[in-house]
């Protein structure tokens, strides 16, 4: 309501001023003049704007030709998009011919924002990725974190889900640095924490990781994951700047695992059973009836796939925003729409009255003005929203791609030819898929986000020049909605065999459930407070900056907060921070940084902590010596930092205070009559005392070079981070203490070590008409788990510590055992039940002659990529633009695992690979063939049900490497001549085209490596086509 | 530069073109699929031809695939005829044709007509019909909704709560008395009308849940053994011939009694108590009842079975997972201590073996069978004990040198892996059963009866033929 007060107050000075002016037109002089470039070539759709005065402006005709009405002695703007901006005063002229330069991009004059501010790049100590926005946008995903990957250095990232809705990337910058409770970064939008995956990329005015103690120890106990900060766009003053965007999107799935048919999974269940000594499931002649598709009912051969998925689905894309303004106030309005499609078939009856099929659609606007109060004191307002809707079949998602690696090809059919539908286990998430996709009613989830700041910056020149203070308030709510409007069609099962006269035999499963309904949600409210003191100036060579910051948060549980009166208790923090800058004639640098900072989260004398940092930059190229000699180098700069972070997160509330609560079980006291049970009380969570923050103590050394005005930069990063004092439950206490497993006392005991490189490069170069860069980044990172508290182990080995976080473990396959002679021969390997010929063979890593669980060692890497790689091109010539990225990833590996890699596992849930088909070890006396017994087969003897059975282990024979390299975007654009679009009052139109994850390079040929989805289930990513259009009036 | 309105016109065409297409784009759906089947129909201007037919020999139910030409897929307007008997058809591609060969299909010819005109064509071959023993259906029906009613009827017509304990009429085989669900009813299955009828309600005899019939030496009086949870319950009634077994009179009272048998050559009648696992001897000249000794503990519930000779009884326990042989003292005529013959005391399992190798599932109602192949052998006792295994699903067999084998059910592995099911066919192949808890058998024509509980139906075990 204030703010509305205030926009009133503002507008009734600025709008009325406005009219006045066009109203005096009868005094105003008629401009006109000729807008050029500098090879004298006429600028078609140029703005001309009167300055100051909002919304009185033109643009440019074909021939550059423009002609205004001005009061005179007013200033005439002249901008148009790369170009320097060129104003003129007109007294009495009626003629003003512009010749307009080329605006230069410098990278010395390039701008990062950073924690405290904006920075020119060539000023900075610290690690920073600033990413231009531009590349981002190529991407067609609705969440600005798939496009990290490959684009960012310091940020490694991986894509799990292609679900709409549910498809984001989890990132790590610079990596996994620790085993606590949370490993992600700390995203400010706007200066306030805020949600990264809903933000409109259109709105996005800059995208900067800060990765290094030195940035981001003012944000204390929060910053030892590193942090994002975004910021949004703001209006420019002159006229009304239009921008639209439509995008049509073709998904198609990158790869789906290939499934074996009807009559080879039948034939292979047989035989599973056989080559164990077991009764086959299929008789002969059945096997016949299911090849020739004989009896669809009780012999079907249903390939579940074709069932369930489309070829194909539409994601849409469209976007508007303004911008501009006077002096006075300025705007920047926008609005989006996202609908993404799935993948599902739906039932045509049901399509009329909802949809099953997965889906999402997203609203996102924005608002953000900026009014200068006087002429020291800024007031910017800024209002964003997103409501999100998110569609899905009445199972869900997770149910459906259960279902499709589970439910067999000969099973059950779609439906029975009478029309029943069949179900076995209707209760769990193993059903048939038809029917979780199709038949039990559907799920609608939509969030709602309302983000609101006000900044007011006071300029305090007039106290002392370079004095400035700012004030930002925030306030957010977010929530979360789902009504579940489920429903179960009557299903039924078939008997195994016909009954005398051959019909069939059925048994109804459950009756049918008619659509009942639940709903629920849950919902926080954010709110922030900041103030900022700056204070920059330069004395002659000496410049120095300064910059404190006092700020607060919390955000508390709105609805569904239950009983326990914690959930209603609001997380807090609070912090102090400062940075102190000096430079000496832009050579050396000197920079300190400091947060002081506490949670609420933590007990009294543990709640606040001192974090410091400091930076160091030598900057070669400002030298005297390489001033004179060595131009052509424009920038070498040295860069070290050193300084403290802390990660407040630990997963657990109030780790300081004990639960204690009514045992379940109780004690019977009497004896007879069995009615005298007491329970007592017990500590259900035992206080850990003295719990705080972990800390990372890191180390950045950076280079940043640019040569010859910028052709050729490249910037890189070591860094070296120990995080220590990770929170954990205590592995080491014995069962003798007397404490369950869930009420282990805690403490910030482990730690961890992290280094790697980040860096990017980039090179420009024209050819002709034709504009060249080539661009590239990688971002690799270790780390080893320095100190865990384990209980003990007989050996070290298998001791996490000393490997890395989340490494992999398993056995080491030796390959498969030749013959029973194979089996006498080698160590005993009867953990796991008895081996046969064709089982895999393991390597006693102890020496013991036994194979156990102790020979399982560290094998691979982790399922998260530790290496993360870009390299792309983009070229402009004439009206054309083109760009290409490859990304890749590298240093991950995961296990193949489930029902599909370790075919009858779950007996006959679970589909096989057809890849098991023909790479399999087959007994000769099955096969009939001695060479089928291939101790070197892909995969091991077949066997049926022996879920943890001898060659269900992990070993490195299930072991994978999840490492590729793929072609992401592939952009090709077409800049419809100004000449001809202005003619429609458009200063630039261009279509596109960009083609997303079009080729994947990798070892792993199954499906998608990127998701790492161990058993080929869930949604897989897409492979995707946009063709799109965007409009600037 | 686009200076005439034509151009212009000509380029806002372009324009208006492509924005039409961007919408175009925005109205796409995904493309429906088109799988079709392969059509092959059958041409009545060809001949139909059978080439071969595959297996040679077989009994009911055997899957019989015909190979030829020009039969279509029309299942409907496929017919085939073995050995003059309509055959199920199941699936036909054209070029094979899947059916199931008909009961009593003894001719073994092969008869395939296609459509109305009825153009038919027979396999040069002959199928070699074999019969074989089966597991059937009597009587009984559960809608496939899971629904049944209590009936009473002709065989086909008829429905049961859940068939229990059964008992053949020692004067008319014709006649088969069993208890109807948990002590229901006493119901009769007449094979002179093939109709069953219910002889007697529970509430009749103030019973609360009768547990076994058996008839005494003459025949003319049938024993109702009741199990009731109060002391001085009514524990065995009897119904006599001359009365139609119509008005029950109450002879005993005892705790949770389980059982009434009878010596097959004293006559003596034996009782028994859940709760203490007493057993009691009744003498029906001196009408006193001696308590022997107990067996096991406290809750044991068990069913005494003597053999034709009546030199010994097994007694099947089934909350003990055990069956106990007592041997008869002749002298004292009564029955010995019994000791464990057969199952893992308290383990509920489903093993073939011997003694106390093999588990048990919930050993129920037991049959002594003439085992000819002893006889010829000349051993001392020539009886198999066939009893139905509730728990295991199956109709099992004991030896007299205790090994347990399983005779019929768990058959049909497949779809899944229950043990329990309702399906006729091959013993141990195909048959399962639901809680099978009675057996009788018909020495005469060599046919067991099955009380079938959780299937509530009467199956039979027979040589098809």
């Amino acid at each position: 309501m204030r703010y509305l007060t205030i926009f009133i107050i503002l507008f009734s000075f600025v709008l009325p001023n406005g009219f006045a002016q066009n109203g005096n037109a009868s005094t105003a002089l008629e401009v006109t003049g000729i807008v050029t470039d500098k090879n004298n070539e006429p600028l078609i759709g140029a703005n001309v704007i009167v300055k100051d005065i909002p919304g009185l402006g033109v643009i440019t005709d074909i021939e550059g030709r423009y002609k205004i009405k001005i009061e005179p002695y007013n200033r005439l703007v002249f901008s148009y998009l790369g170009f320097k901006s060129e104003e003129v005063l007109v007294k009495t002229e009626t003629v003003i011919n512009v010749i307009m330069q080329e605006a230069e991009s410098s990278l010395l004059e390039e701008v990062v924002i950073t924690g405290t501010g904006a920075q020119k790049k060539i000023n900075l100590t610290g690690a920073v990725t600033a990413v231009d926005v531009g590349v981002l946008k190529s991407s067609p995903s609705a969440s600005i974190t798939n496009a990290l990957a490959g684009n960012v250095a310091g940020v490694l990232a991986r894509q799990t889900s292609g679900q709409p809705g549910n498809n984001t990337s989890e990132f790590w910058i610079r990596g996994i640095s620790t085993f606590g409770a949370s490993n992600s970064a700390l995203v400010l939008v706007d200066g306030f924490e805020r949600n990264l995956d809903e933000i409109n990329v259109e709105d996005v005015e800059s995208f900067q990781v800060l990765k290094d103690a030195s940035e981001t120890a003012i944000y204390g106990s929060r910053g030892a994951n590193g942090v994002v900060l975004v910021t949004t766009k703001h209006g420019k003053p002159g006229k009304i700047n239009i921008n639209t965007k439509i995008e049509t999107i073709y998904n198609t799935l990158i790869k789906l695992p290939k499934y074996a048919d009807g009559y080879d999974y039948a034939t292979m269940l047989n035989e599973a059973r056989i080559t164990r000594n077991q009764t086959p499931v299929y008789a002969e002649d059945e096997l016949l009836a299911i090849k020739y598709g004989l009896d669809p009912d009780i012999l079907p051969n249903v390939n579940w796939q074709d069932v369930i998925l489309r070829d194909a689905a539409m994601s849409y894309r469209a976007n508007v925003n303004m911008d501009g303004g006077g002096a006075n106030a300025r705007y920047f309005v926008s609005v989006s729409y996202v609908e993404d499609q799935g993948m599902y078939k739906t039932d045509k009856s049901i399509e009329k009255n909802y949809s099953t099929n997965a889906s999402t659609q997203r609203y996102n606007y924005r608002m953000n003005a900026d009014m200068d109060i006087t002429k020291f004191t800024l007031l910017r307002i800024g209002i964003s929203g997103m409501l999100k809707k998110v569609n899905d079949s009445g199972k869900g998602t997770s149910a459906i791609w259960n279902s499709l690696t589970g439910q067999n090809p000969v099973q059950m059919p779609i439906t029975y030819s009478n029309g029943y539908i069949p179900g076995f286990n209707v209760n769990s998430i193993r059903d048939n898929p038809w029917v979780a996709a199709t038949q039990t009613g559907y799920k609608q989830t939509w969030s709602n986000e309302v983000q609101t700041n006000a900044t007011l910056e006071q300029n305090l020149d007039f106290v002392t020049k370079g004095l400035k203070f700012i004030a930002k308030m925030g306030f957010d709510t977010y929530n979360d909605n789902y009504i579940n409007k489920i429903k179960e069609p009557e299903r039924w099962t078939a008997e195994r065999y016909r009954d005398d006269n051959g019909e069939i035999v059925f048994k109804r499963v459950n009756a049918e459930v008619l659509m009942t309904q639940t709903s629920g949600g849950t919902g926080d409210r954010r709110e922030f407070f900041e103030t900022e003191l700056h204070y920059n100036r330069g004395f002659g060579d000496h410049h120095t900056g300064t910059t404190l910051k006092y700020n607060q948060d919390s955000k508390v549980q709105t609805y569904n907060l239950g009983s326990d009166l914690k959930n209603s208790i609001p997380y807090r923090h609070q912090g102090l921070a400062g940075r102190f800058t000096y430079d000496w004639k832009r050579r050396y640098y000197v920079n300190f940084n400091f947060g002081y900072t506490g949670s609420e989260n933590f007990e009294k004398n543990n709640r606040f902590g001192f974090f410091p940092a400091y930076s160091l930059a030598w900057n070669i190229s400002e030298e005297q010596f390489v001033q004179n000699k060595l131009n052509w180098l424009e920038m070498l700069k040295l860069r070290y930092s050193w300084g403290r972070v802390g990660n407040d997160d630990v997963g657990t509330r109030f780790p300081y205070m004990y639960t204690i609560s009514e045992s379940l079980t109780g004690y019977q006291w009497a004896d007879f009559d069995f009615s005298r049970s007491y329970s007592g009380m017990s500590y259900s969570a035992v206080a850990s005392s003295g719990i705080t923050w972990e800390i990372a103590t890191k180390h950045d050394v950076g280079i940043d070079v640019s040569i010859f005005e910028g052709k050729f930069s490249i910037t890189a990063d070591y860094f070296n981070e120990k995080r220590t004092g990770i929170f954990m439950t205590r592995g080491s206490l014995p069962w003798i203490v007397g404490l369950n497993s869930g009420d282990t006392p805690k403490a910030n005991v482990g730690s961890v070590l992290s280094q790697g490189m980040d860096g990017n490069f980039s090179f420009k170069q024209e050819i002709g008409n034709l504009n060249l860069t080539i661009r590239g980044n990688a971002t690799y990172s270790k780390n080893e788990i320095l100190e865990k508290d384990e209980g003990f182990k007989d050996f070290s080995y298998l001791y996490e510590e000393g490997y890395r976080v989340n490494q992999a473990r398993g056995l080491i396959a030796l390959g498969l055992f030749e013959d029973w002679d194979d089996i006498r021969n080698s160590p005993e390997q009867t953990s796991w039940g008895s081996v046969w010929p064709g089982d895999i063979k393991y390597k006693d890593v102890d020496g013991n002659g036994v194979i156990n669980d102790n020979d399982k060692v560290a094998i691979g890497a982790t399922t998260q990529p530790n290496l993360i790689y870009g390299l792309g091109a983009s070229a402009q010539w004439a009206n054309w633009d083109f760009n290409i990225l490859f990304q890749g990833s590298g240093k991950s590996s995961f296990f193949l695992s489930g029902g599909i890699a370790h075919p009858f596992s779950r007996g006959q849930w679970g589909n096989v690979l057809q890849d098991v088909v023909n790479n399999r070890w087959i007994s000769r006396d099955i096969s009939g063939d001695p060479t089928t017994e291939n101790p070197n087969a892909t995969y091991p003897r077949l066997e049926y049900e022996n879920i943890n059975g001898n060659n269900r282990q992990t070993s490195t024979f299930w072991l994978r490497d999840g490492s590729y390299l793929r072609l992401k975007t592939l952009e090709l654009g077409y800049t419809v001549p100004r000449n001809f679009v202005s003619k429609f009052k458009i200063n630039k139109m261009r279509v596109y085209f960009i083609g997303t994850n079009i080729l994947t390079f990798s070892k792993f040929k199954l499906w998608d490596p990127e998701a790492a989805q161990t058993d080929g289930g869930g949604y897989p990513l897409s492979k995707s086509l946009t063709l799109g259009l965007t409009v600037n009036l | 530069m686009f200076r005439t309105m034509n151009k212009i016109l000509k380029k806002k065409w372009k324009f208006i073109c492509l924005m039409l297409s961007f919408l175009s784009m925005l109205c796409f759906s995904s493309c429906k699929d088109n799988a079709e089947n392969n059509e092959s129909n059958f041409d009545p201007s060809k001949p139909i031809e059978i080439t071969d037919f595959t297996p040679k020999s077989g009994s009911a139910k055997t899957r019989l695939y015909i190979y030829g030409k020009n039969f279509g897929n029309d299942v409907s307007q496929i017919s085939v005829k073995i050995g003059g008997l309509p055959a199920k058809v199941i699936g036909s591609n054209g070029e094979i044709i899947y059916c199931l060969v008909p009961k009593r299909a003894v001719e073994g010819t092969i008869e395939v007509t296609i459509g109305e005109d009825s153009k038919s064509v027979t396999a040069s071959e002959i199928f070699n019909y074999q019969s074989k023993t089966v597991v059937a259906t009597l009587a009984g029906y559960i809608s496939p909704t899971g629904t049944k009613e209590v009936k009473d009827g002709p065989f086909e017509d008829c429905g049961f709560e859940g068939p229990r304990n059964l008992v053949i009429d020692p004067k008319n085989k014709k006649h088969i008395y069993m208890i109807d669900g948990m002590g229901l009813s006493i119901r009769l299955l007449d094979f002179e009308t093939n109709t069953v009828s219910t002889i007697l309600q529970r509430g009749q005899g103030n019973w609360e849940n009768i547990r076994q019939l058996q008839f005494t030496r003459s025949a003319d009086t049938m024993l109702i053994a009741n199990e009731k949870d109060a002391d001085g319950a009514i524990a065995v009634s009897l119904v006599t011939r001359e009365n139609g077994f119509k008005k029950p009179q109450h002879l005993i009272y005892y705790r949770r009694n389980n059982t009434c048998t009878i010596h097959p050559m004293n006559g003596e009648l034996y009782y028994n108590s859940r709760t203490t696992g007493e057993i009691v001897r009744y003498d029906w000249e001196t009408q006193t009842s001696q308590l022997l000794y107990t067996l096991k503990n406290r809750d044991c519930q068990y069913f005494i079975f003597f053999h034709p000779s009546g030199n010994y009884a097994y007694m099947t326990v089934p909350n003990k997972k055990l069956i106990v042989k007592a041997e008869y003292d002749w002298e004292n005529k009564t029955l010995k201590v019994a000791n464990n013959f057969v199952g893992s005391e308290g383990v509920e399992g489903w093993r073939d073996g011997q003694g106390t190798n093999a588990l048990l599932g919930n050993p129920m109602q037991g049959c002594f069978v003439k085992n000819e192949r002893y006889e010829k052998e000349g051993k001392s006792d020539i009886y198999d004990f066939y009893f139905a295994d509730q728990n295991a699903h199956c109709i099992r067999y004991l030896t007299p040198e205790g090994f347990v084998y399983t005779y019929a059910g768990r058959g049909s592995t497949g779809v899944n892996s229950d043990a329990y099911g309702y399906i006729d066919g091959d013993l141990l192949k195909e048959a399962r059963f639901n809680q099978p808890v009675g057996i009788a058998f018909d020495e005469e024509n060599k046919i067991f009866y099955i009380g079938d509980a959780n299937n509530s139906r009467i199956r039979t075990i027979e040589i098809d033929e």
